[in-house]
């Protein structure tokens, strides 16, 4: 993706508090320069994707949030804008200290989508033994094809990263989940006889999701209300991965990101390369834009199972933005409810052993006790149920409410466990 | 993008943003190619009538369903094709010589009684086109009982004519009046209906020597393509298996009730065999008979009146079997299917209360 003029570098670009800018209106930043602090523990450094000069800090649309605030920047188009790739340091000297501080100073995040800031992730409190990194090659929803890229591409760099979380991890096992649609990705994995060992996993929504991926490589199930950690495991994208053995060997900031852009309302799909900040309608152009065959009536970040529907394409992309998804009428239908017939296909569906037509039941009758019991708060908001419901019951989006309302009511009736 | 500076507008909703294209209707539309098989097993033993009755119930079922859905629940759902169903399954269970009114009064008992009452479709307890036989044979035995001969055509053009009006006990009923020597009594009359199978065929060396392996096992070939008296639908397990299995593929209908309903048919009519195969038929004959095959594979796998998950769809199709075994030995009834059904229809609230998939990680 070329470099455009305007770039709109939200200072939300993770999960937890937005970082704290550290330029102002006018200032000149330089490629690569930290723009923005990390403000708490759960947050992380922005650094500036381009060149140029701030025009204005200002409430900008953001892809999640709606509104953000937003480092307006400008870039100077007479420079050089592509990364310079230092010769690689020699990290096997870098100790565990050393080498976490990298990744927190690179402002890396979660890069599949929920974008928890990584440095966190690998830092467990020491009573909890990590024995297995996996991590996560299995892309988390149709139409996603980047983490597919970079793992045919990328081979030898995930590898090198795969090293380096090992020195910090206490030499646990690190996996690779790999579905079995990608297995020319699985077998240059193999091939290469790496620490980094690839498992073939079956094809199937929801693969991608954190619990599930722990359960098919080790076989170990994370109780309610748990996180990977508590089973020994931390889950990690491919993605991010590669950020991280750039930002250790090369001392690279995360500045930029594979993104997919597809769906049958775009020109011509790609995997692309994008700084962050890129406006998505600049990206879509540069697809040959919207297709005039059909109309887009749907513009989504991430995937179409659990992706956020934009109302511009003058959003951003932030760091967590995997893919850039234009559905036209024909693959975004919008049908009305009709009567349950319990036909129990939610239920075969639901990848954390919920009963969502009973859930749906429940919540027509706001009965936030019931909901209660049958478990709501494990449901980690595939969308499954709402896909596969041939009543077109819209199970999963009433979820998402009920699922404060159940946390509240708990709160209050069942006290802390 | 346009060239003007019009800001593009898009729809915005929650996800998921894609959803499987299968609706309620298209479930019913498999359900109904899934029912084909048997009824063309019907039209060929026992021709005009079988069609004239199914294509009967069906209209009345659609009709009574447009009326009364548009009374009772102030919208036409005739729509979502479940009628159709409920019409051909209970054509299924009628024999070929009914009269009209009959079929119209087991489609208002189906219809109306069985299912628009409680709200419509998905809120029925009972299974529909049950509801509708069972009255029909509580209310009429004697028209409910009484089944025409197969009459398996000689050769093609046959197949368009009238059959005798010869009437035949079942199988099940043969067993339930004389026991298993009846059974075997009748016998020869079943080797030599299939013998007359095989007339048409051209006739060849190998051909003998098949039909000397048939011999050896007459009631039950006859049993399993359906050469034998009984309700349209229940007569060919051959060509139910085969709706069962393409329901199967579709992902409509899991293994779980067909298996453990079938299953506990034979382990009981097993035991009693084997204790005494004097008095008692064996188990391929119990699961081939009757109304056994048709209510494990389209009956008991009804969506709405079963359990929903799989340990208690286990429990639904062990109770089926447990009834449905428990009438044909030591009931009033020769076949006790529907009966069984019915029951663990009104048991499934109580089963799906206690048998719920396992907690995910506890």
């Amino acid at each position: 993706m070329p470099v455009v003029e305007k770039l709109a570098v939200s200072l939300s670009q993770h999960l937890g508090k937005p970082a704290v800018s550290l330029v102002k209106s006018g200032d000149r930043v330089e490629l690569g320069g930290l723009i923005a602090k990390a403000d708490g523990y759960v947050s992380a450094n922005i650094h500036s994707p381009v060149s140029g000069t701030v025009e204005s800090i200002e409430n900008y649309p953001h892809p999640v949030s709606g509104y953000a605030q937003a480092i307006i920047l400008k870039t100077d188009l007479s420079k050089n804008q592509d990364f310079v790739y230092p010769a690689p340091a020699d990290w096997t000297k870098f100790n565990a200290d050393e080498i976490k501080k990298k990744i927190a100073d690179a402002g890396i995040v979660g890069l599949g989508g929920a974008t928890f800031p990584t440095i966190v992730k690998l830092s467990p409190p020491p009573e909890k033994k990590i024995d297995s990194v996996i991590i996560n090659g299995v892309e988390c929803e149709p139409y996603l094809t980047s983490d597919y890229r970079l793992m045919i591409e990328h081979t030898d760099e995930l590898i090198a990263g795969a090293e380096i979380i090992r020195r910090i991890m206490n030499s646990a096992d690190i996996y690779i989940g790999i579905e079995a649609n990608k297995k020319d990705a699985y077998e240059k994995f193999k091939s290469k006889n790496s620490i980094l060992k690839p498992e073939l996993l079956k094809l199937k929504y929801p693969q991608g999701a954190e619990k599930q991926l722990i359960d098919a490589i080790l076989g170990r199930k994370i109780p309610p209300a748990k996180l990977p950690m508590d089973v020994g495991a931390v889950v990690m994208n491919a993605g991010t991965l590669f950020a991280v053995y750039e930002a250790v060997a090369y001392n690279k900031p995360l500045i930029d990101r594979v993104v997919t852009v597809s769906g049958l309302g775009i020109q011509t799909p790609k995997n692309l390369l994008c700084k962050i900040g890129t406006l998505w309608s600049d990206i879509i152009k540069h697809c040959g834009g919207f297709s005039n065959n059909s109309k887009t009536v749907r513009l989504l970040l991430g995937g179409p199972m659990m992706g956020f529907a934009q109302f511009t394409d003058s959003v951003p992309v932030i760091k967590g933005c995997s893919g850039i998804l234009a559905l036209t009428e024909e693959e975004a239908v919008y049908v009305e409810e009709q009567p349950c017939i319990r036909c129990g296909k939610c239920v075969r569906g639901c990848p954390m052993k919920l009963m969502p037509c009973e859930l749906n039941r429940a919540m027509d009758y706001n009965d936030i006790e019931t909901l209660y019991k049958l478990n709501i708060t494990d449901c980690i908001e595939c969308g499954s149920c709402a896909y596969i419901c041939p009543a077109n019951k819209k199970i999963i989006q009433k979820i998402r409410k009920y699922k404060i309302k159940v946390m509240e009511w708990a709160k209050k009736n069942v006290g802390n466990k | 993008m346009s060239e003007t500076n019009k800001i593009e507008m898009f729809e915005v909703s929650a996800s998921p943003h894609i959803i499987k294209t299968e609706t309620v209707r298209t479930i019913m539309r498999d359900v109904i190619i899934a029912l084909i098989p048997a009824i063309a097993v019907s039209f060929a033993v026992f021709r005009w009538p079988a069609l004239y009755v199914i294509a009967l119930t069906t209209l009345f079922c659609v009709l009574i369903e447009f009326v009364f859905s548009k009374l009772i629940l102030k919208k036409n759902t005739v729509s979502d094709l479940s009628c159709i169903v409920t019409g051909i399954l209970l054509a299924m269970n009628l024999p070929s010589n009914v009269p009209w009114w009959i079929m119209l009064a087991g489609s208002f008992f189906a219809i109306v009684i069985g299912k628009l009452v409680f709200g419509g479709i998905g809120q029925n307890p009972f299974n529909p086109a049950l509801v509708g036989r069972v009255v029909l044979l509580v209310s009429w035995p004697a028209l409910m009982t009484t089944w025409p001969a197969p009459d398996v055509p000689k050769n093609f053009s046959d197949l368009f004519k009238n059959p005798d009006a010869v009437t035949a006990a079942t199988p099940l009923g043969v067993l339930k009046a004389g026991g298993t020597k009846a059974l075997d009594e009748n016998r020869p009359d079943a080797e030599k209906t299939f013998a007359s199978l095989k007339a048409g065929y051209e006739k060849s060396d190998s051909d003998k020597n098949e039909y000397s392996i048939s011999k050896k096992a007459p009631l039950y070939l006859n049993l399993f393509l359906g050469n034998c008296g009984g309700s349209l639908g229940e007569i060919s397990a051959l060509a139910l298996i085969i709706g069962g299995i393409y329901l199967f593929y579709k992902g409509h209908i899991t293994f779980h009730i067909p298996a453990s309903y079938l299953t506990t048919v034979i382990v009981i009519s097993g035991i009693f065999w084997i204790a005494d195969s004097a008095k008692y038929a064996d188990p391929l004959f119990h699961i081939l008979s009757g109304g056994v095959m048709l209510g494990a594979l389209f009956m008991a796998t009804d969506m709405t009146t079963t359990p929903i998950a799989a340990s208690g769809m286990i429990i639904f199709g062990i109770g089926c079997g447990l009834i449905t075994m428990t009438i044909r030995l030591f009931g009033s009834y020769p076949e006790g299917a529907s009966f069984s059904i019915l029951i663990m229809n009104a048991l499934t609230p109580l089963i799906d209360r206690y048998a719920k998939p396992k907690r995910y990680g506890v």
